[in-house]
């Protein structure tokens, strides 16, 4: 019998893993893992992990930002979360995967294991209750939960896989082992810093609680110590690097942010608790906490409050975490399974008393089943790239000399910045939209066009003056942010010739028109849809300013 | 040995010796391996079975051989399943951390996908030899 038992946990594991991969896989990527173009690519987010990911795997290394994402200055410091794009480099290099397609099917696999460990912390209180919860976590990648991946915000994926195994330790083994605690919490840190401050936020919490009960002892402030001291060696360097450049631009500053106010920033579609999830996930989340409450409190359960206080995350918006909570809410089908399992199971154990983890685990199936009957097809794979562009970036990433400016001109995707110089992997500016409407209102050919940078400038293209001191190209030469360019100085132009707009398309096939009668200015790409012309006297007369 | 799986406890009281130790520790990571190929080729069914195998063995030779490894310094305390969970949390950590520092130091990353997990499954075999040597000695 105890065999048996113990066959069905790991065969639910088994089942689980299948069913995540393959729900994940249909949602977003097609059931495929090669694609001809980056799939599952919604935001410019995505591409600017993508970008990074791929420049660190040609630079061999992540001190520096790569050339093309921080706008062709070559000394702005790897700023961003280093852990994933080192992950997702690395696994491109062995298996021969494309870099985009391995950041896709690491946050996939990042989430399928924050689920699993989320599933051993519910384990430790009870593995009935773990078993049942399972298939609840299947829906981080169904619908608006699944933008966590399609949005690019695989920063807090990166970061809540190690906060999750980090609170598990906490919970099997309080601060006994020593070695794990800080690599996880070192690599929160180096994986997505706001997780690192929940860590923290959960380890001291659980000091004071030692500190109260009289329980602080010698013993636990030297582990504390240790794990201090290994933590701050093992991060130092990226966290100086966090501080002159995310930290100083305000970026970690606390700020309370209510729901309205967040829509109006439009980052992505926040996920709203009693709206997004179905009603009877929801009474059975409520049914959860209010007897998980009980428990926790009755049983000083730990990984019941590690339950609570990774559901809590997605509110802590209210507490001054500003956007970084509503982060958090993606994982919240992970997050808020136990509560739903020990609803089920308490339900369960009202009709039949005895115990037996054949119940559970048909429980699971048929959870499992139900959810997967109910939602699967529901959210289609795609992305907002299509092949005739991401043909035209490839073109350009292995043909145009990498020193070497790109101009875009109008594309539908104009407005997702990160996408040119991540797609390219050059230097690129963008054409400015609302001067460019104004020409086109205006019937006007014009010589100079307002372009602005794409690149990852968002903490103002920092760079080191001394050891702690930064400076900010961003902020110093401001023209090279947003200028001005005249349309004869442009090396390489981009044009498309069709456009859900058609308006922006005839404007670009006149001014294409209009450069190409100079015998110096040709196509040197073109496919239906995209045209990349070179033009080969830089500076010299190309286009006369009138009215069309 | 199906039982050792999920039980940290009981997972040594039937180690008999050196190799039946080694053995099963073999044999549960070959199962894991198939699992893994069966897994990819279900979820990506529209992908060729040469991409699902590349796939597979990239996941074991970076995310459990060496977390699993390492772990095994803790096998009493912790079931399989729970050193095959955290371990392939631990392996993410630690070549993440290390590439990240080994590209500092100037090793290109275009290296690491061999030399991190060969370090770390080392490290993780010294491990597994002392522990069981141990194990053998007190047994």
């Amino acid at each position: 019998m105890l065999k048996i038992k113990f066959d069905l946990e790991i065969l639910a594991i088994l089942i689980f893993t299948g069913v995540f991969l393959w729900f994940s896989a249909s949602n977003i990527l097609d059931n495929k893992i090669n694609h001809q173009y980056p799939i599952g690519f919604f935001a410019s987010d995505s591409f600017q992990n993508y970008g990074i990911a791929e420049g660190l795997k040609e630079q061999g290394n992540y001190k520096y930002q790569p050339y093309a994402v921080a706008g062709g200055y070559k000394d702005v410091p790897g700023l961003h979360y280093p852990v994933l794009y080192h992950i997702v480099a690395i696994f491109s290099n062995i298996t021969g995967i494309t870099t985009y397609d391995t950041l896709i099917l690491i946050a996939i696999l990042f989430l399928l294991g924050t689920s699993l460990c989320v599933y051993l912390i519910i384990r430790k209180f009870n593995k009935h209750i773990a078993i049942i919860s399972l298939p609840v976590m299947v829906m981080a990648s169904y619908g608006k939960f699944s933008l966590s991946i399609t949005f690019g915000q695989h920063g807090l994926i990166t970061g809540g896989f190690f906060l999750v195994a980090f609170l598990w330790v906490l919970s099997s083994f309080r601060l006994e082992k020593v070695f794990l605690i800080f690599i996880f919490l070192s690599a929160t840190m180096l994986g997505h810093a706001p997780e690192f401050v929940f860590g923290m936020i959960f380890l001291a919490l659980y000091v004071l609680i030692l500190l109260l009960n009289g329980r602080l002892q010698i013993s636990v402030i030297k582990r504390l110590i240790v794990i201090g001291v290994l933590t701050f060696i093992t991060t130092i360097y990226y966290f100086i690097i966090l501080k002159g450049t995310w930290i100083a631009k305000g970026f970690s500053k606390l700020e309370i942010i209510t729901l309205t106010k967040f829509l109006e920033g439009k980052a992505f579609p926040p996920i709203l608790f009693n709206q997004d999830f179905n009603i009877l996930l929801l009474i059975a989340f409520y049914i959860g906490a209010l007897l998980g409450g009980y428990f926790m409190i009755q049983k000083k359960s730990i990984p019941l409050t590690v339950l609570f206080f990774l559901v809590l995350l997605g509110f802590s918006n209210y507490f001054g975490y500003g956007h970084k909570a509503f982060q958090q809410r993606f994982l919240w089908p992970i997050y808020i399974a136990g509560f739903f399992g020990l609803t089920v199971y308490s339900g369960f154990r009202l009709i039949i008393k005895k115990t037996s983890l054949i119940y559970s685990f048909i429980m699971f199936l048929v959870l499992s089943s139900t959810i997967v009957l109910a939602y699967a097809g529901k959210t289609k794979p795609g992305s907002m790239m299509d092949s005739y562009h991401w043909d035209s970036f490839v073109w350009i990433q292995k043909n145009i000399p990498k020193e070497s400016i790109v101009f875009f001109f109008y594309q539908d995707i104009t407005t997702q910045h990160s996408l040119y110089y991540a797609s390219t992997q050059h230097k690129t500016y963008v054409i400015d939209l609302e001067p460019l409407i104004n020409a086109i209102k205006n019937k006007e050919i014009m010589r100079n066009y307002d372009m602005v940078i794409s690149a990852e400038a968002g903490a103002s293209l920092p760079y080191r003056k001394s050891l702690f001191s930064f400076g900010y190209h961003g902020d110093e030469e401001p023209k090279v942010m947003f200028n001005s360019f005249d349309i004869c100085s442009m090396e390489y132009l981009v044009f498309d010739k069709l456009s859900g707009q058609q308006v922006f398309a005839e404007y670009n096939k006149l001014i294409m028109e209009e450069l190409k009668k100079n015998n110096w200015i040709q196509d040197v790409y073109s496919n239906q849809v995209v045209s990349v012309l070179k033009n080969n006297k830089q500076g010299e007369k190309c286009i006369d300013e009138r009215q069309f | 040995m199906r039982s050792a799986l999920t039980n940290g406890n009981s997972e040594n009281q039937d180690t008999s010796s050196f190799s039946s130790a080694l053995k099963r520790e073999v044999l549960y990571l070959i199962f894991v391996l198939m699992a893994i190929v069966v897994i990819i080729k279900i979820a990506f069914y529209k992908e060729g079975i040469s991409i699902v195998i590349r796939t597979a063995f990239g996941i074991f030779w970076l995310f459990i051989l060496p977390g699993v490894s390492i772990l095994y310094y803790w096998h009493e305390k912790m079931a399989f399943i729970e050193r095959l969970i955290i371990g392939i949390v631990l392996s993410s950590a630690l070549i993440g951390i290390s590439s990240y520092y080994l590209g500092l130091l100037g090793l290109h990353i275009k290296y690491h996908a061999v030399v991190i997990p060969l370090a770390l499954l080392i490290c993780g075999g010294f491990i597994i030899f002392f522990k069981l040597k141990n194990n053998q000695i007190s047994g």
